[in-house]
């Protein structure tokens, strides 16, 4: 496995998965770009879609109310970090069992 | 002069199983290519039949632009849809934001729509739940979606229009926006017919109806009038054309393809998913008064005939009836032993063989056909047509439900000078 990737942060392992998601780079994202069409180009639909696709990369799901709450990629990193921590079995490393994604 | 608005034809798109250009399918159809294959998108061989005139991914694509996501993202008749027209206003020769965005319109066939996506989402949500389906599962089925597409993609203001009429949508259509410009409220249309719906329901839909060809030897099936023959094959795909009004068209200097004479719809069969003779005769006699044509002015027609024993011969017995016995004309040819059955797609492919043949003159042999139908042998189904150069081509399609529809073309006739 890539060791850049071993050693991703979970700020840095979510852009990485909305780029996938987009099929484009968007490592330019910052922690207060909003969650819309001025930033990553999501109108409401895929918004909806792209969180389902993170939830199959973190292996959670996402609470209804929380969508709600969603306002800046930061807002996205802090719900996949509560979501996974708040999983019976604790999945820290949010659904990524082979790579160590770091808290930060 | 003449006393109605006359249609013409001044741009061609395709994206078929033997190519994304009409030239591909022009040279296809002569040479007696074939785009029959054992069926590669999933597997197949627990169906009665597996194989497909399938569209080669990678051999066609949209332009990047509005609402390119929701394309990639819909069933696959949209993308087809979306490249053909795309292809068919790039063959316009002019920009289409130049025609008159209210009196410019598009009207599209198809059959199911987004079955792809359909049989796709039941399984996701069986086997994960219901909160996986994504958002954009309604919009990437609804049949509709593929004319509301490329209208707003063109930046249409006038109307766009679904028939989701079985294997007649394509055909139909092309009819009604031919009315569309004959009544003046239309300068120009963007028509096509789409499908595309090699899905695992389809084949064992079909399968239950003893419908698919059973035979794997690609070379040998469909066989479209064939004392042999043994079902469908099961194609996909888009074809498209604008349809001008003469007049605009020539006071632009435009390529004119070919002209659109006539058009006619009747409902009736003899059993649901089974047309009658008397009900496709109708609808051929009716196509021809709109045309303003005799039956001995008609050189070919190119017919439903799919490869299924009883529609077959019950188009060949209308054909019989409403065609005087004449050794020469009409000619008589199936295009579906190249292209398999496209279904709402299938009288647009219809169309874009006989202006491929208008031009060059030379009409396509009906593939795999050898032993023609004992009773209609006398017919005229080639190898040689006997009719020198094809000028009016009749083309018919039926659909389940009761659906008749037929389109009269031309070559491009001079306009006469009053």
């Amino acid at each position: 496995m890539d060791v850049s990737i071993q050693s991703e942060t979970l700020y840095q392992r979510t852009v990485r998965h909305i780029s996938e998601y987009l099929e484009k780079d968007m490592s330019h994202l910052q922690p207060g770009t909003p969650l819309n069409a001025a930033g990553p180009g999501l109108d409401s639909l895929r918004l909806y879609e792209m969180m389902l696709y993170l939830e199959d990369c973190f292996g959670v799901s996402f609470e209804e109310s929380a969508l709600a709450k969603l306002t800046t990629v930061q807002s996205l990193v802090d719900l996949i970090r509560s979501t996974s921590t708040s999983r019976p079995d604790g999945a820290a490393s949010a659904g990524a069992p082979a790579a160590s994604t770091t808290e930060e | 002069m003449c006393d109605r608005r006359r249609v013409v034809l001044t741009g061609i798109g395709v994206v078929s199983c033997l190519g994304a250009t009409f030239g591909e399918l022009a040279s296809g159809l002569v040479e007696g290519k074939s785009g029959v294959r054992a069926l590669t998108r999933f597997d197949a061989t627990r169906f009665p039949g597996s194989l497909a005139a399938e569209v080669r991914d990678g051999s066609f694509a949209a332009a990047e632009g509005p609402y390119s996501y929701e394309i990639r993202r819909a069933g696959r008749f949209v993308q087809y849809a979306v490249a053909a027209a795309e292809s068919a206003v790039a063959d316009l020769g002019m920009p289409w934001r130049e025609l008159p965005p209210d009196r410019a319109g598009v009207y599209l066939g198809v059959s199911t729509g987004g079955l792809d996506e359909m049989e796709a989402a039941v399984l996701r949500q069986e086997q994960r739940g219901p909160g996986k389906i994504s958002p954009y599962q309604i919009t990437s089925m609804l049949p509709n979606m593929a004319a509301g597409l490329i209208a707003m993609r063109l930046g249409c203001s006038g109307p766009h229009y679904t028939f989701n009429a079985a294997c007649a949508g394509g055909t139909q259509a092309i009819g009604e926006a031919m009315h569309g410009i004959r009544a003046g409220r239309l300068v120009s249309a963007l028509v096509c017919g789409a499908d595309g719906v090699l899905t695992p329901i389809a084949y064992s839909s079909f399968g239950a109806m003893r419908m698919l060809a059973a035979s794997a030897d690609v070379e040998s099936v469909p066989r479209p009038f064939d004392e042999s023959s043994n079902g469908i094959v099961l194609g996909e795909g888009a074809a498209a054309f604008v349809l001008e009004d003469r007049e605009h068209a020539e006071a632009r200097g435009a390529t004119i393809y070919a002209e659109l004479l006539g058009y006619a719809a009747t409902t009736g069969g003899a059993r649901v998913a089974l047309q009658s003779k008397d009900d496709v005769w109708r609808c051929m006699e009716a196509t021809l008064e709109d045309a303003r044509l005799r039956a001995a002015e008609v050189d070919a027609i190119y017919a439903q005939a799919a490869g299924i024993r009883q529609g077959d011969e019950c188009e060949l017995e209308a054909i019989e009836a409403a065609f005087p016995p004449d050794r020469m004309r009409p000619a008589i040819l199936s295009i579906k032993g190249h292209i398999g059955h496209t279904f709402a797609a299938s009288g647009p492919f219809n169309v874009a063989g006989a202006v491929a043949a208008l031009r060059s003159g030379k009409l396509p042999k009906t593939r795999n056909l050898r032993a023609p139908l004992a009773r209609f042998a006398h017919m005229n189904f080639g190898p040689d047509y006997r009719v020198p150069r094809p000028r009016n081509i009749l083309i018919n399609t039926y659909g389940f439900g009761g659906l008749n529809a037929s389109l009269c073309v031309a070559g491009a006739r001079p306009t006469l000078q009053s």
